[in-house]
């Protein structure tokens, strides 16, 4: 709602007043989803680790110690302590998603997240995507759809991306649009990233079920 | 055709994946110091003192700058009319007063706050209507307001409008929009023995060199610009920001300096897309022939001179539309002013114009009560049709058979969907076309040069290196080059090696702006490519390097408009579909058929993406990128108040229609594309509103309060809101 006072009183009443009639209707639930998007997966517990101002974390499977990092965001840590670029500084504030990575299984804008957070816990990022072997699907499939221009979002875009390919490997296009509604693209309009995340799905459920034996 | 017409993935594309392509603000050196600048934060003030005394003596800090280290303190793409730092007087809030050097970022940001300027605040002119009279405030001292005012004059406007059976007049407003490239302006600058090299993004090299070596006095070759991977451009990176201030620090100190920009930094500090106030009044025949538009057009420019008088000579040249009209009269004005600089965006003037004339057009065909369509059949461009300048349109005058398609694609794929007479969602179908010139205007020297040398075996060329001066700002256009190389010497891609982002080791192409480097550039290429390969056919040395001219232009009369703008166009149509919201205003774009005339598609996947995004840009700049400044002051500088739409703005449905009628002069008769899809689409949305509301909505952007002020305005006049003459 942005507009002038006058604006914002109105446009509020008709909202209200379509909110009121819908749950006058019982329809107030309709279109809403019963297993919303939440970017996440389930993370082992981690006990409590007592912090002395090095932060001990896990990047991409590497233990590292960031020493000059207790006062920074995560981000900031990860691009001048861990030397890790891959993760993009686009707003900081939490707007554009170019920052994203994932913090103890969770899709995190990392220019939010005060850097200690992630003490004794387990980050990746955008460089821990891909195996060591091949690309992460996801990655292959933003080459393959031309997903790519810029690119400056495209960090952010696969780690939102390929969480939610973890969340629901069969998703459907509403809940790849929802996935990234936090991450800004400048450049492609979004329908081929979109098309990238489906067919990635696609790889993903195929690769998972059993190949037919034939006798 | 094996490589040209297919699409193959982005050689850039595995990099930008897994996170190692760096741009500006990755890259590091070793004993790097950082710089952060200290900008003016007030319009218009005189410097009075610059004390930065306790600014120098803290923690870190290894120098403060000011006006009096620059060699030669003024810049700017064609009127060098900027200072690098300013001495005297600040202009506009983004002014840059100082650069603090220091050990790291955060110190450098914090002694950049301990710089003491004291200032003395002058009068301020903040909307180019008042900058325009007498006995405004002067934004140079040295210099009028009015930076342009250019005529076109053709036939007689009133007569025509007195024989005219319908005459409708209205006037528009459009805003500011904030390039909002991804990746903030950053760079670093060191010496490399005794040349000054600045590595940073850019849209033009060999300009960007031009203008540094200028403000340090030293010979062109001893700057050496260098681009990273690039993140985004669209226009906005064509006028220098930072680079030139980190390059002083590394000049001066004479060690390797980075400096990154916030986005607050990067909104404030470079220019934007201009403003304007367009009046017009356009008349026809009751047989559908429009006879007379008469349009004036005032525009902010901002404090720095930039692109504006460039862009709004295509202003004037597009007032009228693709439209083939006899009597046309023109005024294209822009004013300084204390607000941020206007400058290049994807579209250069042409949406701003084509928001009115697409606008003027639907209203008279409803007026007629043709309809939309019928009118652009009968007063479309048709080949060899004169433009308002009096010239011949350059061949290859498509605009007819994009529109024919447009409209085709609209009846087998937008169909109307059934609406409920009792929702407040109202659908709505808008269209309208759009004409933009490719490449450089009105007598610009227009120029792109490549390198072709040939890697020979005994059983003949091999491989080839290409040396091309083009920015990839994210377009795809080395991809694009590539291919066109390999087409031409009939190699596979990865025979195929480019040289393209070093001022050092790649000729000038030219700027990545008008839409044309795929034309120019590719044409360069190519024409290289075939004069290497005659060279050793011939048993010369297999190398050569061609610079590619195309057909002349001429400036424009400042007083008739008499002239040749132009040397190409690419020709568009649109149909959009919205929804509004009529009880709140707010407004979606649920599906867009977008036809363009592309020549020859090098690349189709390349070419949808830059449809599909220019679509994304054109849906920010119709209804959601607000960008608000008060009295020189911005007041959107973050992306929570300055709106970019996400992917839950933009349709998923957009149909891509893609023609190929070949320019004469293109590679294998490419044209450009880059702009095209933000021409008309205003229109388009704002014809779509009125289609499903019955209300006109004449400012841009189309937020919710203004659609909702249109819907209430159209309710309860019995009349239309303009002027509506009917005889």
């Amino acid at each position: 709602m942005r507009g002038s006072a006058a604006y914002r009183r109105r446009a509020i009443a008709a909202t209200l007043e379509s909110a009121l009639e819908r749950i006058a209707d019982g329809t107030e639930a309709r279109g809403l989803e019963i297993a919303p998007v939440l970017l996440e997966t389930p993370a082992p517990s981690r006990p409590p680790k007592p912090f002395h101002g090095t932060i001990e974390t896990t990047i991409n499977g590497h233990l590292s110690r960031l020493h000059d990092a207790s006062h920074k965001s995560l981000l900031d840590a990860l691009r001048d302590e861990a030397g890790l670029t891959g993760a993009k500084e686009g707003c900081a504030e939490g707007e554009c998603g170019a920052c994203t990575v994932w913090l103890d299984g969770r899709a995190v804008m990392s220019c939010l997240v005060p850097a200690p957070q992630a003490h004794g816990g387990e980050v990746v990022t955008i460089e821990g995507l891909a195996s060591s072997v091949e690309l992460h699907p996801l990655q292959q499939a933003f080459i393959d759809n031309a997903a790519v221009q810029c690119g400056f979002c495209i960090p952010g875009m696969l780690m939102a991306g390929a969480k939610l390919l973890d969340e629901r490997p069969d998703c459907s296009l509403d809940e790849a649009q929802v996935a990234i509604s936090g991450n800004i693209c400048r450049c492609t309009g979004y329908k081929k990233i979109l098309a990238a995340m489906l067919d990635a799905s696609e790889a993903i459920v195929e690769r998972a079920e059993p190949l037919e034996v034939s006798a | 055709m094996k490589t040209v017409g297919a699409s193959p993935p982005r050689p850039d594309a595995y990099k930008k994946v897994t996170g190692t392509a760096r741009y500006p603000a990755d890259l590091v050196r070793p004993d790097m110091l950082h710089a952060a600048a200290v900008f003016a934060g007030r319009p218009h003030a005189r410097i009075l003192t610059i004390d930065a005394a306790e600014a120098r003596a803290a923690k870190g800090v290894r120098a403060v700058l000011t006006a009096a280290d620059v060699p030669y303190n003024r810049f700017g793409l064609i009127e060098a009319d900027q200072p690098l730092l300013c001495d005297e007087v600040v202009r506009f809030s983004g002014d840059r007063v100082a650069v603090v050097v220091a050990e790291s970022a955060a110190l450098a940001r914090r002694a950049a706050a301990l710089v003491r300027v004291a200032y003395e605040d002058l009068p301020i002119v903040s909307d180019p209507r008042e900058a325009r009279k007498d006995g405004a405030p002067r934004v140079h001292e040295d210099r009028p307001n009015v930076l342009l005012h250019q005529k076109i004059r053709r036939g007689d406007v009133e007569a025509a409008f007195a024989h005219a059976d319908v005459v409708v007049e209205a006037a528009f407003t459009t805003g500011w929009q904030e390039h909002a490239y991804l990746q903030p302006d950053a760079g670093i600058a060191y010496w490399e023995g005794d040349r000054l090299v600045v590595e940073t993004a850019g849209q033009w090299l060999h300009e960007d060199r031009r203008q540094i070596a200028a403000m340090f006095a030293m010979p062109e070759e001893r700057v050496v610009i260098r681009y990273a991977a690039i993140g985004g451009a669209f226009g906005g990176r064509e006028d220098l920001s930072l680079p030139p201030l980190v390059a002083l620090a590394a000049w001066k100190l004479k060690v390797p300096v980075a400096m990154v920009w916030n986005r607050e930094e990067s909104i404030i500090g470079h220019h934007k897309r201009h403003p304007y106030f367009i009046t017009a009044k356009w008349g026809a025949k009751r047989d559908g022939t429009i006879v007379a538009a008469q349009t004036e057009l005032v525009a902010d420019g901002g404090a720095y001179a930039s692109t504006s008088a460039e862009v709004l000579k295509c202003s004037a040249i597009f007032a009228i539309g693709p439209y083939s009209i006899e009597n046309v009269q023109t005024d294209a004005i822009v004013c300084y002013t204390n607000n941020v600089p206007s400058g290049a965006f994807r579209g250069f003037g042409a949406p701003q114009a084509h928001f009115a004339a697409e606008t003027m057009v639907t209203r008279l065909g409803i007026a007629l009560g043709i309809g939309a369509s019928e009118i652009r059949r009968q007063n479309l461009y048709r080949e060899g049709d004169l433009q308002s300048t009096g010239d011949p349109l350059p061949a290859g005058v498509s605009v007819r058979e994009v529109f024919g398609r447009c409209l085709a694609e609209r009846e087998e794929h937008m169909n109307r969907l059934p609406q409920a007479a009792d929702s407040p969602l109202r659908r709505g179908i808008g269209i309208a076309c759009g004409i933009k010139n490719v490449g450089y205007s009105f007598g610009f020297p227009e120029q792109a040069t490549a390198t072709v040398e040939l890697d020979v075996g005994s059983a003949g060329p091999f491989g080839a290196t290409v040396r091309v001066g083009a920015a990839e700002v994210g377009q795809g256009v080395h991809l694009i080059l590539r291919q066109i190389a390999a087409e031409t010497l009939d190699f596979a891609l990865s025979q195929v090696t480019m040289i393209t982002d070093d001022s050092s080791q790649a000729p000038n192409a030219g700027s990545v702006s008008a839409s044309r480097m795929t034309l120019m550039g590719g044409r360069a290429v190519k024409d290289a490519a075939e004069a290497a390969l005659r060279n050793w056919r011939a048993g010369a040395k297999p190398r050569a390097t061609v610079q590619y001219r195309p057909p002349r232009t001429t400036p424009l009369d400042l007083e008739t408009g008499d002239g040749v703008p132009n040397y190409c166009y690419g020709y568009t149509a649109q149909a959009v579909e919205v929804e509004v919201d009529v009880r709140t205003g707010v407004t979606r774009v649920t599906r867009v058929i977008s036809a363009h005339d592309v020549g020859r598609a090098i690349n189709v996947q390349q070419v949808e993406g830059q449809i599909e995004g220019c679509i994304a840009q054109a849906v920010g700049y119709a209804l959601t990128e607000n960008f608000v400044v008060r009295e020189g002051r911005v007041m959107t500088p973050h992306f929570s108040n300055y709106l970019l739409p996400t992917t839950l703005d933009v349709p998923v449905d957009i149909r891509s229609v893609i023609l190929e009628t070949a320019d004469p002069n293109g590679p294998f008769g490419a044209r450009g594309v880059a702009e095209m899809p933000l021409v008309p689409f205003a229109a388009a949305v704002a014809a779509a509103i009125y289609d499903a509301t019955g209300a006109w909505v004449t400012d841009l952007p189309m937020t919710p309060e203004r659609v909702l002020a249109a819907i209430d305005a159209a309710r309860s006049a019995a009349a239309p809101a303009e002027a509506l003459v009917t005889r």
